[in-house]
């Protein structure tokens, strides 16, 4: 088939090595017209390297990449916009305090000085907006549109610049199913019309939803090209794996024992002033594992900030084993017993510059220190036990954390905080970012800590993940408990309803 | 009478803040601040009063001025934006050393003069018909051109940020050079361009003290002035007009200090009223409240690679 018809995008023996890294070895595909090809890895497979070359941003050291059959050389974003080529990144490159149409026009044309023409523009948005199911607002504000909307505005940008051949990273970390089902139907007419897109995933099932064909990649190297008709699902995890993995089945709880977790009226103020929960009440007993589920803004990242003492209610009270936690001090939290799993573990879960023992006791100072000199054996010995227990691959208990891989560093965070949480365990997005084998091990951590008794608090955004762990699930919604329901009444259909605050008070 | 000579000096002792903070303005909307802008100022109050001096044309005096600013915010131009050093620590150093050079350029060329040398300064000019109007003829049209320059080239700056795709790509580097770069735009020119633009302007800036005012140098006549410039960018809340609007207040302040002063006024002390506009600077600072700061102020960007 490549030999007759020319591919719309290929690239021949890609290398690219970066100090320490052979990010791509000898990587080879084709995508024809009206495909959509699947780019399946796991995190560190070199997906990301692979595009960053297509786009221009990075150099490959040898190969090719050829468009509609002729060789072309990409030495910057510019060229590969000028080929026909769109990217969507990963994080949004955005200006957040711009309009849309601002966003969109940014950068083209010659910079002359010429007036901007507003309303050409507006026009053209919704025109293109209109033809593709990407309806925006064009003089809305980025920082005021959904992360949903936001990436419709991405893709109005490459498509304003006559993308033909649409790459796309990772597009639906961030959406609800909702969200990540139409921009499937956009994929699929973008298709239709005879363009190209390449697509980077590490979720099988999107694989399945939408593309043609797959190329997994494994170490850097194309591990296999895969029709997506005759593949399943098997097939692809070895090949992404290199073995055979078996995922851990969630299990049911064994018996429950006493509450541990018991928020009463809870409500909190957000960062902005407006009511993010509002009276929420609900508890967490010995033993058991409750998954809040609901789209991301909807006030589970607040309650479990207020849950840890990083920020204080408007009015609530939180009850661990009975007795009130002082709210607002992180402190109180931890000494009751509460371990906190960040949903960004760069940000409030790790310092990336210390190295892994320093990690490891960030949260318990005082037992680690005398008389204000730290007691080096003692951490060292701690680190040492954590490394051997939850399987964290560090070169050394010295080494420093911004060299670990994600998996590892989330066990890092996991780690010290169920060392913390000798009652309580708050999970937010735990396995954000983390390949399979990784989120398989924290899913796995997570059903072992309750099955020694603690009180798990889950937040999650991914759907698959709170009914697989989840002994209950409750659903939040603006800031509110939509519906409540145990593991063995739950099921997408029911849940899919109450997180878009479809169907009102079933609790 | 006094009045409108008190006005008239104001909007005259605006015309470098103008400058000064229209340049700044434009900078720190891609992200770098120029905070070599008071060395800056000194040392085109050097350079324009040398080449007047030497050439005998105010002109080329504030050719000279430009050029200067431009040399100068190029060195402090490729240590932040390419060399991705720090920008505060760089402008200090900068500042420290144009506070040397001025003088010791001075003196390497002209020794040590009894008696300052002067030039003659930047003559007045009357704009017909406007000029006779009743105080605001006086007042306003009968300035020096490089104070209507000025005066204009604020809201020609202001359209500039806010009409066109150039401003547009300013404002979208400071607030997110990512963006810019995905959009196939060098974000590393677009910063050391508009340093140079504003270093331009503060060049000019520095040489209307020494020859569109006064016509003689001398090593502290900036007197801290490049630094209101500074800090009426951010009064201004990044927005020419804004800044204009800070510049008049500090213009008032600074014409009344040097009216109050030479009028033998006595009843509040001297230096409380030179220091007026810095004391204005520091209490305008703390009461604003919102600002616009663009998102990557002071950060050099720095190209994702692994």
């Amino acid at each position: 088939m490549e030999f007759s018809v020319p591919s719309a995008l290929a690239l021949r023996g890609i290398t690219k090595a970066f100090p320490g890294v052979l990010a791509n070895s000898d990587v080879t595909l084709s995508v024809g017209e009206g495909e959509v090809r699947a780019l399946l890895g796991e995190n560190g497979a070199g997906k990301s390297t692979l595009v960053k070359i297509l786009y221009g941003l990075y150099q490959p050291d040898s190969g090719s990449i050829e468009v509609d059959g002729r060789t072309v050389s990409i030495r910057s974003p510019r060229d590969a916009m000028t080929l026909g080529i769109g990217m969507i990144h990963q994080h949004f490159t955005l200006v957040p305090v711009h309009t849309v149409w601002e966003n969109i026009v940014l950068g083209l044309a010659p910079a002359d000085g010429r007036p901007l023409s507003r309303d050409a523009a507006a026009a053209e948005i919704d025109a293109l907006g209109k033809k593709y199911g990407l309806e925006v607002d064009p003089f809305a504000r980025i920082d005021q549109l959904s992360v949903g909307m936001q990436q419709k505005v991405e893709i109005l940008k490459a498509l304003y610049r006559r993308a033909r051949i649409l790459v796309l990273d990772e597009p639906t970390a961030v959406l609800t199913p909702g969200e990540a089902e139409n921009l499937f139907s956009f994929l699929r007419e973008f298709r239709s019309s005879g363009n190209t897109v390449l697509f980077i995933t590490h979720k099988l099932a999107e694989v399945f939803a939408v593309a043609d064909s797959v190329t997994v990649l494994r170490g850097g190297r194309n591990a296999g090209d895969f029709g997506v008709r005759d593949a399943s699902e098997s097939d692809l995890v070895t090949c992404m794996v290199g073995r055979e993995l078996v995922l851990t089945k969630g299990k049911p709880a064994g018996s429950t024992g006493n509450v541990v977790l018991d928020v009463r009226a809870l409500s909190i103020l957000g960062d902005r002033g407006n009511r993010v929960v509002d009276t929420l009440s609900l508890s967490v007993r010995e033993g058991e594992i409750l998954g809040i589920a609901g789209v991301s803004g909807n006030g589970q990242e607040e309650l479990a900030d207020v849950l840890c003492g990083l920020r204080i209610p408007e009015s609530g009270e939180i009850l661990l084993d009975g007795r009130p936690v002082r709210p607002g001090i992180p402190e109180a939290a931890f000494h009751a017993g509460t371990g906190y799993i960040p949903a960004d573990r760069h940000r409030e879960g790790l310092v990336l510059d210390m190295t892994v023992e320093e990690n490891l006791i960030l949260k318990n100072l005082s037992a680690y220190s005398r008389f204000g000199f730290l007691r080096m054996k003692k951490i060292r010995e701690n680190a040492e036990r954590l490394i051997k227990q939850f399987g964290i691959k560090t070169p050394s208990p010295a080494a420093k954390v911004k060299g670990l891989s994600g998996g590892n560093q989330q066990k890092i965070v996991a780690a010290r905080e169920i060392e913390a949480g000798s009652r309580l365990l708050v999970a937010v997005q735990p396995t954000r970012g983390l390949d399979l084998g990784a989120a398989d091990h924290v899913h796995r951590t997570l059903l072992d800590e309750r099955d020694r008794g603690k009180a798990v608090f889950l937040v999650s955004t991914e759907l698959s993940e709170v009914l697989k762990l989840s002994d209950r699930i409750a659903v939040i919604f603006r800031g509110r408990i939509l519906g409540e329901f145990k593991r063995s009444e739950a099921t997408v259909e029911k849940i899919g309803m109450l997180l878009a605050g479809g169907m009102g008070d079933a609790a | 009478m006094i009045l409108s000579g008190l006005f008239f000096r104001a909007i005259q002792m605006c015309t470098p803040l103008l400058l000064g903070s229209l340049g700044e303005v434009l900078v720190e909307r891609t992200g770098v601040m120029n905070m070599a802008i008071e060395g800056i100022f000194l040392l085109g109050a050097w350079a324009g009063f040398t080449g007047a001096y030497l050439s005998g044309s105010l002109l080329i005096g504030f050719v000279c001025a430009m050029l200067t600013g431009v040399l100068t915010g190029a060195l402090y131009g490729w240590i932040t934006v390419y060399l991705k050093q720090h920008q505060i620590v760089t402008g200090v150093a900068l500042n420290i050393l144009a506070a040397g050079l001025g003088i010791y350029l001075y003196r390497v060329l002209f020794g040590v003069p009894l008696l300052p040398l002067t030039v003659e300064s930047l003559k007045p000019f009357a704009v017909p018909v406007l000029s006779d109007l009743p105080f605001i003829g006086p007042v306003l049209f009968r300035q020096n051109v490089l104070t209507y320059i000025a005066f204009l080239a604020m809201p020609a700056g202001w359209w500039l940020l806010f009409r066109t795709r150039t401003g547009l790509i300013l404002r979208s580097t400071g607030a997110n050079p990512e963006a810019v770069d995905a959009a196939g735009i060098n974000v590393e020119r677009v910063q050391f361009g508009a340093v140079l633009v504003s270093s331009a302007l503060n060049g000019l800036a520095g040489a209307f003290y020494s020859i569109g005012y006064l016509g003689l140098f001398s090593n502290d006549m900036i007197g801290g002035r490049g630094w209101i410039a500074f800090a009426l960018c951010f009064l201004g809340n990044w927005n020419p007009l804004g800044a204009l609007l800070g510049a008049l207040i500090f213009g008032i302040a600074d014409a009344a200090a040097i009216t109050l002063q030479t009028s033998g006024f006595s009843l509040v002390p001297n230096e409380f009223l030179i220091a007026l506009p810095y004391i204005l600077t520091i209490v305008a600072t703390v009461l604003r409240t919102q600002f616009n700061v663009p998102a990557s102020l002071g950060t050099p960007y720095i190209k994702e690679s692994k």
